[in-house]
């Protein structure tokens, strides 16, 4: 078994493109689960669009205040860092998308009028097709709570796939890190562009605090563009493979279309990347 | 002072490339604010030289005052985030985990854990390669953006506007819909959106344009790479019709575009003429929309 | 009654702020007397999260019955509803005094939460 993440620093560099072919192209070679961690905007579903076998609702603890016990003094407002639970004159309100789960309230009410609850903060789904289990965690839209989703979604099916592929979230905040802490090998993605060079420092950045092997993937590269290779060699990280800038592909992927179903040479380039990415884990 | 914000919804339809070459276009005449503070990226076209920094706090991170700490372990019980590490018989805050919630501040018995501004990040007056200001903003590693950094980057860009007289204002907006694009509405003359020929990029454009008329803004619209789905790009033709959104341009997915910015330019320093004069018109457009 | 507007500053010819959470602060006119005051929202406009609930706890608080702004979450929306506080917004830029004569007319409308 073997657990690869594929993550990038912003948006829009590809990051969807390489897990789902990866996965895609996988699945000939074994079982393959593939998990959509970036739950705040799913969108590997899209490539395929089989019907959800099950849904599950992830929770977490919220406070209930008891009305006949509190006397409104407003200790909980007070203690409340998230501004989430506001005390009127007759009346405690909870906000739950702005509850962080500290248990304050709980542990600081005077009266003990505040006991556990708990909310939805999003869903599991699973889809198959054929060889491939689609796994995605979807966090309700104005919720905060990512971090758990993500590692409640990477635990939620047993691990029996011979590939387990991890579409991470964008950016270098704290639902990244959780999403690649613990995997065999890292793929950072990113585009030959002053954007994409300074997304990947900061992800190279991030990825360093917590010690995983790595390699960068370069989407959109175009001959005699040296902006990624330079930083690369400058900093001793490798790069597995490199996707030509191509309008063909381009339109295919805006129109949903797995493009390693399309182009066979593409197909190619992303069997070699799997056949490196087994080499550098051993 | 014309203040006219740069929104898409999505990210990547091209959104900071659009406010870099306006900004050339306005030169002196603008102030350029960099509000897309997840992903800000206008320096590095602009390569500017830096006036002055200041720090930007935002939230709180707890703090142990070793002289009174009786290792008794309370804080690490009742942390909710499993924060409060023991190393060596220390127990030791880790900075990335702790949300600054204060649980463990209150309930310390010796009153040990004192709860301290949190440093998120930087934020900048700069002047750009092209003698335009501009003002920006940078988090540090793993921390989150909210309405805050977003509201400071505008209110500061906006006074020194007011300073300097200088007429127009261009805000390149952050992504989404939520909380910090409603920051960056505040104030504005005119939204202009950068929507791309995609499923998601319609979709975006859809709420965005919600907004829009919530609060009864002027905007304006130009689609980027419309060639990648014509259909779509019709459908969003029709939309903005429809909703008093005058369609600017439509820009063909074009290999310059994205040369030039692998090469840290802006596209209106491109040799494509063609790509050029549909900025410029855009750029007229906007400096001739009502205040 | 009190009214309270988001705004840029203490005076009547001040713009609105559309922010509601994040306003600057609120000028407050008791339609009876026309008597005004001032509450800023320095600590609001600095929390990181949450801006909006505590915002409509300030209003609320200050004894205030409708709050003209451009837009209110409804998360503060329920708050202030349940403060029985009317929201009037979405009346785009106009300065302190110009919405205040639009809402003595009954010219601007009542959102619902």
């Amino acid at each position: 078994m073997m657990k690869i993440a594929v993550a990038s620093g912003k948006g829009g560099t590809g990051k969807t493109f390489i897990s789902t072919n990866l996965a895609y192209i996988a699945a000939d070679q074994g079982s393959v689960h593939l998990f959509d961690l970036d739950v705040e905007e799913p969108n590997a579903h899209l490539f395929f669009p089989e019907r959800v076998r099950d849904s599950r609702a992830v929770r977490r603890m919220i406070p209930i205040v008891n009305a006949e016990i509190c006397d409104h003094k407003g200790i909980c407002t007070q203690v409340c860092e998230y501004h989430a639970i506001i005390s009127l004159a007759t009346t405690t309100m909870v906000f739950p998308e702005l509850c962080h789960s500290c248990y304050g309230c709980l542990e600081l009410c005077p009266t003990r009028a505040i006991s556990e609850g708990f909310k939805e903060i999003g869903k599991i789904h699973r889809s198959d097709t054929g060889g491939l289990h689609l796994i995605t965690g979807e966090l309700k839209v104005g919720e905060s709570a990512a971090p758990s989703l993500i590692s409640e979604t990477k635990t939620s099916v047993p691990q029996e796939a011979q590939i387990n592929i991890y579409d991470a979230p964008p950016g270098t905040s704290c639902p990244v890190i959780e999403a690649v802490k613990d995997m065999d090998y890292i793929i950072l993605v990113t585009e030959p562009t002053p954007f994409g060079l300074h997304d990947l420092d900061l992800m190279v950045q991030t990825i360093n605090q917590i010690d995983r092997p790595y390699g960068v993937v370069v989407n959109k590269s175009q001959a005699g563009n040296n902006l990624i290779e330079s930083y690369c060699t400058e900093h001793g990280i490798e790069i597995i493979a490199r996707f030509a800038q191509d309008i063909n592909i381009a339109r295919a992927y805006a129109q949903g279309k797995i493009v390693s179903a399309v182009f066979p040479e593409i197909r190619t380039r992303f069997e070699t990347l799997l056949q490196r990415i087994r080499e550098r884990m051993i | 002072m014309k203040e006219i914000v740069i929104m898409s919804g999505k990210g990547g339809t091209g959104k900071t490339s659009f406010t870099a070459a306006l900004g050339v276009l306005a030169g002196k005449q603008a102030i350029v604010a960099d509000c897309d503070v997840d992903a800000a990226n206008l320096h590095l076209l602009y390569q500017p030289e830096i006036l002055e920094d200041h720090n930007f706090l935002s939230g709180k991170l707890a703090v142990i005052d070793y002289d009174t700490c009786i290792d008794c372990g309370v804080c690490r019980d009742k942390c909710a985030f499993d924060a409060i590490d023991l190393t060596d018989g220390k127990y030791v805050i880790n900075e990335i985990s702790c949300e600054g919630c204060a649980v463990c501040s209150y309930l310390c018995p010796e009153h040990s854990i004192e709860m301290k501004d949190n440093h998120a990040g930087k934020w900048f007056i700069s002047k750009s390669r092209f003698g335009t200001w501009m003002v920006h903003a940078h988090l540090d590693i793993g921390q989150d953006n909210s309405g805050k950094l977003v509201s400071k980057v505008k209110d500061e860009a906006k006074k020194l506007a007011k300073k300097n007289e200088i007429p127009f204002l261009l805000v390149d907006g952050p992504p989404g819909v939520g909380c910090p694009v409603i920051s960056a509405f505040a104030g504005v003359d005119h939204v202009l959106i950068i929507t791309e020929a995609t499923q998601s990029g319609f979709h975006d454009l859809k709420r965005l344009t919600e907004l829009i008329e919530f609060f009864k803004a002027q905007a304006s619209c130009v689609i980027n790479k419309y060639d990648l789905n014509e259909p779509i790009s019709g459908t969003i033709e029709e939309f903005c019709n429809g909703h008093s959104i005058p369609v600017l341009e439509k820009i063909p997915f074009d290999e310059t575009f994205y040369e030039t910015l692998q090469n840290g330019k802006t596209i209106v320093e491109s040799e494509n003429k063609n790509l050029k004069s549909k900025i410029e018109h855009i750029w007229q457009f906007l400096k001739n929309v009502e205040g | 009654m009190k009214v309270a507007f988001t705004a840029y500053g203490n005076s009547w010819n001040e713009q609105i702020d559309i922010r509601f959470g994040r306003a600057k602060g609120f000028f407050i006119v008791d339609s009876e007397t026309e008597e005004t005051e001032y509450l800023d929202n320095r600590v609001n406009l600095e929390a990181q999260h949450g801006a909006g609930t505590s915002s409509a706890q300030m209003i609320a608080n200050a004894g205030v019955s409708a709050l003209v702004t451009g837009k209110v979450g409804p998360k503060a929306g329920s708050v202030l509803k349940t403060a029985g506080v009317k929201v009037y917004g979405g009346i785009g830029y106009a300065s302190i005094k110009e919405a205040y004569d639009k809402f003595k007319k009954g010219l601007l409308i009542e959102q619902d939460y």
